[in-house]
């Protein structure tokens, strides 16, 4: 029963886009009761754990990686409940950037805290990796903070000014390669190939991202750097010479970027207990 | 739309108001890609940009501006300057294109670098051999700098001096620099009538050049390699730097021809010094590659073909294309 409830205040909240409770049909505006959301970007290389600086055993590619830097922007975030209904939440508010790096001036950032996202039963996540052509075209209009973020993060080219959607560096070891540095940056190349990709991820399956004024849930998503160059696309660091900085290598990777990402799982915490 | 204007006039606590500035939209010139709904022009922003383009403070040595490589009288190029010198002297690769009718193009620099014009600044500014500068240390000088902090506050409603607000102020600036009023310009509103070598010109222009110099802009706006041999110096791969696709190998944006006669030396690495050298290069000095723009092809033989007689009245019909009004307009000068 609660579920119905919450499930019809969700739709009437998508439809008056989060105006004032002035009017109501179904007299179930009490229940309105908008919660806070985090989501936990956990990296991992392959399924172990990634340690920045350490390096990782040998890719399908045959390309064993140190990591030194994985940043990347998080943006247009969608949760969708388990009817399909989509609540979006507000775009100027929803550019992030998640970063390990070695640098250790840079404050490491794993997690969003999504506000004021309506009440409900949550069961999937889609969002953008990178800077859509929308917000692109905005200019600096509005993108002052995010800008200046971006750039401390090493976010942003100079020399063809824009966002790098992710920036993927560190080192790495084949047959025929030792130690060399490698760059991955991810970035708008033309018009036409802006690899900005989306992806939807489902919580597992029989959980639920439960969300009103009484939770904190905390959602753990799992991110696989190593499925950045292996998922779909197989990517070899040296078939590009280290560096994919635009061309068939970066459409390649954005290819593979959906594929990086998973909902591990859900901790539907109370409001004031954080855990984990 | 019309809430941002509003608020735009009332921008200031102290009753200060702040004036739109309406752009003037020629009627023969293609739609404006500048989005002014999201930094609308207003007449402090304008001069706050105007100010900046001039400031020196946006390089590292505190010495080299826009308008020191972009002078107005060559419709803001570096005249006489192959390569531009940035600071410490030092010298880049490319010929410093015009900054003109801004608010129409849809990419920017010579391999589509960006294609936003607020992003654009950043470009020559962390370059090293050009102003080797970052912008959060401009925006920390000019938040030193005596006069900046009232100038951002009366052309902004959040009045801060940051990097959002410096850039909207040099896009405001660079989309009023619009160049319609040359003789060509007064031909097409039927205020001046052309020579008849101008009008000759104008014919074999329509017939050889309009399809890469094509619409009031004199460009399509596209990439295309035009057969130069490239230097092997630099081996400037010109847009596929920016792609990374070898299908874009030394292509670079078709350039505008307003303004052309006192934009020499030509071509992005000012290779030419003269339009009689452009021409007589069209001509016969074409050369062919895996990348070559197929317009240049024309059965079996590369370039574009003329006369001497041609080549003499499309010289003609290009001299109509300056705008001295532009070249002359205070608003636009350091002052």
């Amino acid at each position: 029963m609660k579920t119905n409830i919450l499930k019809s205040i969700l739709v009437s909240f998508s439809l008056i886009a989060l105006a004032s409770c002035s009017s109501d049909d179904d007299g179930e505006m009490d229940n309105v009761n908008p919660g806070m959301v985090t989501i936990e970007f956990d990296s991992n290389f392959a399924g172990n754990e990634l340690t920045i600086g350490n390096a990782n055993t040998a890719n399908t590619n045959g390309e064993a990686l140190t990591v030194t830097r994985f940043n990347y922007i998080v943006s247009n975030i969608v949760l969708i409940d388990e009817d399909g209904m989509e609540y979006t939440y507000p775009k100027e508010n929803s550019y992030f950037i998640i970063s390990e790096d070695s640098n250790d001036a840079l404050a490491d950032n794993t997690s969003i805290v999504l506000n004021d996202v309506p009440a409900g039963k949550y069961t999937a996540i889609k969002f953008g990796v990178g800077v859509d052509k929308e917000k692109y075209d905005q200019g600096l209009s509005g993108a002052g903070d995010f800008w200046d973020a971006a750039q401390e993060y090493d976010m942003t080219w100079s020399w063809a000014a824009g966002y790098k959607y992710i920036n993927f560096e560190g080192t790495y070891t084949s047959a025929t390669i030792t130690d060399e540095a490698y760059k991955v940056h991810l970035g708008r190349a033309s018009d036409e190939v802006t690899n900005y990709t989306e992806t939807t991820i489902n919580v597992p399956s029989g959980s639920a991202i439960i969300v009103n004024e009484d939770m904190a849930p905390e959602v753990h998503v799992t991110t696989d750097a190593s499925a950045l160059l292996t998922a779909s696309e197989a990517v070899s660091l040296e078939a590009y010479g280290n560096a994919i900085m635009g061309g068939e290598g970066a459409v390649k990777v954005a290819t593979n970027v959906p594929l990086v990402f998973a909902v591990d799982h859900v901790h539907n915490n109370e409001a004031g207990n954080s855990s984990h | 739309m019309i809430l941002t204007l509003i608020g735009c006039q009332n921008n200031d606590d102290d009753g200060y108001t702040n004036v739109l500035v309406e752009l003037e939209v020629p009627a023969h010139f293609p739609e404006v890609t500048y989005n002014l709904t999201n930094n609308p022009l207003t007449k402090n922003g304008i001069e706050l940009g105007r100010k900046l383009f001039y400031e020196g403070a946006v390089s590292s040595t505190g010495t080299v501006s826009c308008g020191t490589c972009h002078e107005q009288k060559y419709a803001f190029t570096h005249h006489g300057h192959t390569f531009s010198h940035g600071v410490n002297d030092l010298e880049g690769t490319r010929n410093t294109p015009p900054v003109q009718n801004m608010a129409f193009l849809e990419n920017f620099a010579w391999d589509g670098a960006t294609g936003h014009l607020d992003l654009f600044p950043i470009i020559p500014i962390t370059t090293e051999v050009e102003m080797n500068e970052t912008l959060e240390s401009v925006i920390e000088k000019l938040k030193n700098k005596a006069g900046y902090k009232a100038l951002f506050a009366d052309a902004f409603d959040d009045g801060e001096v940051n990097s959002e607000n410096f850039l909207l102020a040099l896009s405001q600036f660079m989309v009023t620099m619009v160049s319609a009023d040359a003789k060509y310009d007064k031909y097409i509103r039927n205020e001046e009538q052309l020579t008849e070598d101008e009008q000759q010109g104008l014919a074999i222009f329509e017939q050889k050049c309009a399809s890469c110099h094509a619409t009031a802009l004199f460009s399509d706006g596209s990439f295309r390699n035009n057969g130069l041999q490239p230097n092997p110096k630099l081996n400037d791969l010109g847009r596929s730097k920016v792609t990374g696709f070898e299908a874009d190998n030394y292509k670079f944006k078709v350039p505008s021809l307003r303004n052309i006669a006192v934009t020499a030396p030509y071509m992005h690495d000012g290779r030419f010094g003269s339009l009689e050298a452009v021409l007589a290069f069209y001509n016969s000095g074409v050369v062919d590659s895996n990348t070559l723009d197929p317009l240049l092809h024309n059965n079996g033989s590369l370039g574009i073909p003329t006369t001497e007689q041609e080549r003499t009245v499309l010289i003609a019909f290009l001299n109509t294309l300056t705008d001295n009004t532009f070249l002359e307009d205070d608003r636009f000068s350091e002052k």
